[in-house]
């Protein structure tokens, strides 16, 4: 389905029923492209929150390390970091069952006093991505690449007639989803 | 077949007789069927003394002109179509002056196409298509078809459009080829004669049928002018139509 597709199904969708609820999608061409950020943020958020989904929506990002520092990509859901994955590319033996999230950075700075086996990652000042390895006693030293496989909203493309990149399930998600907003219903972000 | 000015003409200086070398039936039938009529119809020593050649020339493009305005500026009149004519592409915010011709644009904006596609545009909000056009942050991708008019701009989400309106020059008297066609629909050339006839008056002649030819005429002008009635309703209502709906 391409991106033109899909919004053209939403404002079709949004418009069925009576003529009141016709009448109140007139503009919708506009309002659809405006609400679709947010929509496809919710649909995320979603997935994330709901068992059956959980899988959906779930990418792998690579992010480059530089003195255990790196950034966290913008597309990928910190609301989800519980749900988040790190992967070091680069050392197949390093379990990824050994690294947890730290959602509080001053927890992160003195989780290796505690268990030094351990990895952690935590995410501070909206963008900055910390990690500290298993193989490292400290969590200023890891340089190289990381995986970070966790929600992630789902990309507009950059042109009308590309197709979506999204599962299936999602795409019927948020023409459903768009279309209740288009007829009044709030955004549940 | 398309009515000539002459078909009218002959009408309008027989009405108001006008017409010379008229002494007999047989003279004035060949007056009348004379195509095209010349001045030499009217110099005749029994023509009229009081309307000349040019002058019911005149009456007929002045005649002419209010019907024109009249259909042109009613929009939903069924016979614009008869009238109607394309301007040249538009860019954002040009200015609706004049037709492809070159001819002065006049009375109501009709409907808006893509010059591309010829995909007929939908009426919008103006401060809907602004926000399409300058398109902050690239926000909108989606290909839309949407116009605003404000004052004789037409505003709109395409790289161009062509409007469809009515343009109108008045014809030149002394060079007007009476065997062309009128500019309006056939069925108007009745219309055109009465509305002709109304002005042919001097000091006091011809008052009385000046006036009832103005009566006809003017039943002319506000029957064009509620012809909206027989319009098929749009498919979908614009967003003035949906307020006007809700109030």
């Amino acid at each position: 389905m391409t991106y033109e597709e899909l919004c053209q199904r939403i404002i079709l969708e949004a418009q069925r029923g009576g003529e009141t609820a016709e009448l109140a999608n007139i503009n919708t061409q506009s309002v659809v492209e405006a609400i679709m950020p947010s929509v496809l943020q919710d649909i995320a958020l979603k997935c994330f929150h709901d068992p059956d989904k959980r899988p959906l929506l779930k990418r792998t990002h690579t992010i480059a390390m530089t003195s255990g520092v790196g950034v966290f990509p913008a597309e990928a859901l910190k609301e989800a970091l519980t749900a988040g994955m790190v992967l070091e590319p680069d050392d197949t033996s390093i379990l990824p069952e050994d690294i947890s999230y730290v959602p509080e950075f001053v927890d992160f700075v003195a989780a290796k006093n505690y268990e030094p086996r351990l990895g952690y990652f935590c995410v501070r000042d909206d963008v900055d991505f910390y990690y500290a390895s298993p193989t490292e006693d400290s969590y200023g030293t890891f340089d190289g690449n990381l995986e970070y496989i966790g929600h992630t909203v789902p990309t507009i493309p950059a042109d009308e007639t590309d197709d979506l990149d999204w599962p299936d399930e999602v795409q019927s998600d948020v023409v459903d989803y768009a279309a209740e907003i288009l007829r009044g219903a709030k955004i549940m972000v | 077949m398309a009515v000539s000015y002459n078909t009218l003409l002959r009408q309008l200086a027989l009405t108001a007789n006008a017409l010379g070398s008229t002494v007999t039936p047989a003279a004035l039938n060949l007056v009348y069927d004379t195509v095209p009529l010349t001045e030499a119809n009217f110099t005749s020593a029994t023509a009229s003394s009081i309307f000349g050649f040019n002058y019911l020339k005149d009456k007929l493009l002045n005649a002419q002109e209010g019907l024109f305005m009249a259909i042109a500026t009613t929009a939903n009149q069924p016979l614009r179509s008869f009238i109607l004519s394309q301007t040249d592409p538009i860019a954002y915010a040009g200015e609706i002056s004049t037709n492809a011709a070159g001819l002065p644009v006049v009375g109501a904006y009709g409907a808006v196409y893509d010059s591309e596609s010829n995909e007929p545009c939908t009426l919008e909000e103006l401060e809907n298509v602004r926000a399409r056009h300058l398109n902050p942050g690239g926000m909108f991708r989606l290909s839309v078809y949407q116009y605003a008019f404000l004052g004789d701009h037409v505003y709109h989400t395409r790289e161009n459009v062509i409007v469809d309106v009515c343009a109108y020059e008045r014809p030149d008297t002394d060079s007007l080829d009476l065997t062309s066609d009128i500019l309006i629909p056939d069925i108007l050339g009745p219309a055109m004669v009465q509305g002709a006839l109304a002005e042919c008056f001097r000091d006091d002649e011809y008052l009385e049928q000046a006036a009832r030819a103005g009566a006809i005429y003017s039943a002319w002008l506000t029957a064009l002018k509620q012809g909206l009635t027989d319009i098929q309703p749009q498919s979908n209502p614009t967003p003035d139509a949906q307020r006007a709906y809700a109030a």
